[in-house]
């Protein structure tokens, strides 16, 4: 347990402060720009699946940021304990911010009186994050490239502002904004699919 | 334009600590040996000259341009910073010729030198090769062949033989002597044995401060009458390493041979003998300490 | 040397994966947004579909719909805004709704009773042929007749005021209140359209809009990403204290990295631009009208060009100075702003936006209403580029020299590894 710990509060302070600072300022930022009042559930769900699915992007995507290096990649490696639980912890970690910001957003939603089901959309901003974050983790994964990494996601997120819909269709993200939740339960399963598909494909290539 | 470097009480501070103090050298055409244990400074001194760094104060003038002005210094400059690397999906060649371009060189210059420094540093074979596939002491060779594409007065090495095996290290340091025949070759090291085989003029630096400027001779002679050998036996060493400064040992079953430094003669079957390099730098690191 | 180096960087970039998925990410949108051609459809007099909708041009009108609807948000104290394009509904304070009923005073010169006053629109729905009405919204409003002496300058100044009151993006911002009250197009109008595409726009102009609306999109984002690897590229490679200690000035070294870059983002929008221009080439053949052959061209390169210009700017600049994912999340959130800005309004959406919407290949009144703005807007980036890759250069020149971001041997390894 000591240990875990240990390895989340090193990773926290070197590495994920940025990133938490980020995401923090854009989950403060929703209210001024957005206005988060009186907002219908398709109003609702435009906050989520238009705003909030970057945070998964910015959150989950940079999970092997910190053995970016080889040297490093191959030191963690050599240890006993294995890299890929390291890994695993992070995610973990960065799971659980993601939680706690995507309530954030809903409090400050409930408390403009904005009408919309609490339990289903945390799931459903949950589900977006981990397909967008999970695109990003696979295709980190594959390139070791951690600009492409964050390329690949955005760039689906763009395709879903055009043509979006028609090409995409099962996996197309603002989905709550027309009142189509099923679409959520095949993202949120093709995140965790991808994000477990990057961390094999990581820890395999040598 | 004269082919020497003139470098007057020059300081460099990072925030409050302080990395050079003072330092003063003059160095001239050929091969000069920077030593000095990790820390001592080194690597901001030769930073300095290669206008990687601002000094704090100070004047430093290389070939008789200030250091300040730092395009003309680049310009007569070649520089193999200690961890050299490229683009990894370079080629050695393609490499040679992105750098040579970002020194001003012509096409025709380029076709014309980099064959044949290639040749120089033995890579003709592997013009071809992806940097990311080269082996420590390839990437070495490489890195002294891009400082010396644009045929520069000065040329900087950052501890180029770190981490190489003994027969590249002997390579390097011939290659090395090879180019300082008309130029300035400025070679920081804390490996004694570098700058014995190699270096006319050497300096000694040690926590930002100069120990000790001259020829090796000059430095031999700093040592000389205050080195000693002797035969003693195991249960004595350790009383003899907390006395004196012992510069090597070799055991041998109960026995051992040991240098060392002291003033006078420590102990009756103790020899004189005559120092090497690596005596009279521990000579003067020993002095160093004593002095404070 | 800067020719010489702006070819090898072009070299490199040819070499690099990313470019590729950029350059994939680029085809990709176009085929699937851009699509295929379509001819206009020339108005005959008669015909049975109707001739569209269009914004009334009767001062009017468009007065008294734009008070019945202000009054209407005053008196339930609920008014609809899109400040950066999100629906946004807006409450005002006691003193800002006295302000609003003041000017709904001043404009109407009755103190309350609006809803009473409010008076349906007196012109009528063309019938259809079951003499049942065709409802849009929006046409034919209801109206608050404004004070006579209410002049349409006046009107628009006290809207603009409401605008800020309610804090931007309502109904009563001057791009939107001509808006709030629609017509029915007559055969005229939509004649007068055919032909300024044909003929004012000479086909390929209209279609190079469109083409750049929706180019701009992905241009607004994509370069970035180009901009953040080729500066991460030297730090990852650890090649940047041997590229600093060369002779280059860093105007040289930075400007050809920014410029192969920019080469290369433009240069497969000119490729990607030859069918819709051969197609526009034909279709002008065929109605005898003679096309603008250079209308892409110039649109990439008036329209487009300065958008990736300072997107790209904008990467090197902070992916230089503070890192390269704060790059791309800045550029994102600039991207998202700007995407959203205008709502649903997709035509005529320039004010001063990084990415510009104009999503109709015709409308070119619009376009000529809107050209003035557009101009100073693509005037604003370029410069912006120009500040920014100047700020480039000085932070590049000022790492070289030492001076900012590291210290001794380990500054490599200080900074991060990314």
């Amino acid at each position: 347990m000591e240990r875990i710990l240990s390895i989340e509060i090193e990773h926290f302070k070197n590495h994920y402060a940025g990133h938490l600072a980020a995401a923090l300022l854009l989950s403060l930022l929703a209210p001024v720009i957005m206005g988060m009042e009186a907002l219908n559930q398709y109003q609702a769900g435009q906050i989520l699946d238009v705003y909030f699915s970057l945070l998964g992007i910015v959150l989950l995507t940079p999970l092997f940021m910190p053995e970016q290096n080889k040297d490093i990649r191959d030191l963690l490696a050599s240890r006993e304990y294995p890299l890929r639980n390291i890994q695993l912890l992070r995610l973990l970690q960065a799971v659980v911010i993601l939680a706690v910001l995507n309530l954030l957003v809903l409090f400050q939603m409930k408390l403009g009186e904005c009408t919309f089901p609490f339990g289903t959309y945390f799931w459903c901003a949950m589900a977006n994050c981990l397909f967008l974050g999970g695109l990003g983790i696979f295709t980190y994964g594959i390139t070791d490239h951690l600009v492409i990494a964050y390329m690949i996601p955005v760039f689906y997120y763009i395709c879903c502002y055009g043509a979006g819909q028609k090409y995409l269709g099962k996996f197309y993200l603002f989905s709550l904004m027309t009142g189509d939740l099923e679409n959520k339960i095949w993202l949120g399963t093709a995140g965790i699919l991808l994000t477990a598909a990057g961390i094999v494909i990581r820890n395999r290539k040598k | 334009m004269d082919t020497k470097i003139m470098i007057k009480n020059l300081s460099k501070n990072y925030g409050k600590k302080q990395a050079l103090k003072n330092v003063d050298l003059t160095i001239r055409q050929g091969m000069f040996g920077l030593l000095g244990p990790n820390g001592a400074g080194k690597t901001t001194l030769m930073k300095i000259i290669a206008t990687l760094l601002q000094k704090t104060e100070g004047d430093v003038r290389v070939c008789g341009i200030d250091i300040n002005n730092d395009r003309e210094i680049r310009r007569i400059i070649g520089y193999l910073p200690q961890d050299f690397s490229m683009y990894g999906n370079m080629s050695v060649y393609e490499a040679m010729d992105y750098l040579g371009v970002l020194s001003g060189l012509s096409r025709q210059q380029r076709k014309d030198r980099i064959p044949s420094l290639l040749e120089q540093v033995n890579l003709t074979d592997d013009v071809k090769t992806k940097v990311r596939a080269m082996s420590g002491g390839m990437r070495r060779r490489l890195g002294i062949a891009q400082a010396l594409i644009h045929d520069p007065k000065v040329l900087i090495v950052d501890e180029p033989t770190a981490g190489l095996d003994p027969e590249e290290r002997v390579r390097f340091r011939n290659l090395l002597s090879e180019t300082a025949k008309d130029r300035v070759v400025i070679l920081s090291t804390h490996i004694v044995g570098d700058v014995e085989a190699t270096c006319e003029d050497i300096a000694v630096l040690n926590r930002g401060c100069v120990l000790f400027q001259g020829t090796v001779t000059e430095l031999l002679e700093e040592a000389s009458g205050r080195i000693y050998s002797a035969q003693v036996s195991r249960m004595e060493l350790e009383s003899i390493r907390n006395n004196y400064t012992v510069t090597s040992i070799m055991m041998q079953g109960n026995h051992a041979y040991v240098r060392l430094i002291s003033d006078e003669k420590p102990f009756a079957d103790a020899q004189i003998c005559d120092a090497n390099v690596e005596d009279a730098y521990m000579y003067l690191m020993q002095e160093e300490r004593r002095g404070k | 040397m800067f020719f010489k180096l702006f070819a090898k960087e072009c070299g490199q970039m040819l070499k690099s994966l990313i470019y590729y998925l950029f350059l994939a990410a680029v085809v990709f949108f176009y085929v699937s947004q851009v699509g295929s051609f379509t001819t206009y459809s020339e108005p005959l007099k008669g015909q049975e579909e109707s001739y569209g909708i269009k914004a009334s041009s009767d001062k009017q009108q468009i007065m008294g719909a734009t008070l019945a609807l202000l009054a209407g948000e005053y008196e339930a104290n609920s008014y609809t805004a899109y400040p950066v394009g999100f629906y946004k509904n807006v409450v005002l304070t006691k003193e800002k709704q006295e302000k609003i009923h003041q000017i709904l005073m001043d404009c109407t010169g009755l103190e309350e009773g609006y809803t009473d006053a409010i008076r349906e629109s007196s012109e009528e729905a063309p019938q259809t042929e079951d003499s049942s009405y065709i409802q849009i919204a929006g046409i034919n409003p209801p109206l608050l007749p404004p004070a006579e002496d209410l002049s349409y300058d006046r009107f628009l100044r006290y809207m603009t005021k409401a605008d800020k009151i309610i804090g931007g993006g309502s109904s009563y911002a001057s791009d939107n209140v001509k808006n709030n009250a629609k017509t029915y197009a007559t055969y005229e109008d939509a004649k007068k359209v055919y032909d300024a595409s044909l003929y004012t726009d000479r086909i390929s102009r209209g279609k190079a809009r469109l083409f750049c609306d929706y180019m701009g999109i992905v241009l607004g984002l994509l370069p970035v990403f180009l901009a953040v690897t080729r500066t991460l590229r030297d730090k990852r490679s650890m090649a940047q204290e041997v590229i600093y200690a060369r002779r280059a000035s860093s105007v040289t070294i930075i400007a050809a990295r920014y410029f192969s870059a920019m080469f290369l983002t433009i240069m497969p929008l000119f490729l990607l631009s030859l069918t819709p221009m051969l197609q526009c080439i034909y279709y002008g053949h065929q109605l005898g009208v003679s096309v603008d052959v250079l209308a892409f061209g110039k649109y990439i390169l008036g329209w487009l060009l300065p958008e990736t210009a300072f997107v790209l700017a904008c990467g090197f600049f902070l992916s230089e100075s503070v890192g390269g994912p704060a790059a791309i999340l800045v550029q994102v959130v600039l991207w998202m702003v700007s995407i959203s800005t205008g709502g649903t309004k997709l035509v005529g959406t320039v004010g001063w936006n990084l990415i510009p919407r104009f999503n109709n290949d015709q409308a070119t009144d619009v376009w000529l209403s809107v050209f003035g703005q557009m101009v100073r807007n693509r005037l604003l980036y370029a410069g912006l580029a120009l500040l920014f890759m100047a700020g480039t250069v000085f932070i590049y020149h000022m790492k070289r020299k030492g001076v900012l971001g590291g210290r001794g041997k380990n500054f490599i390894h200080r900074n991060r590894t990314l």
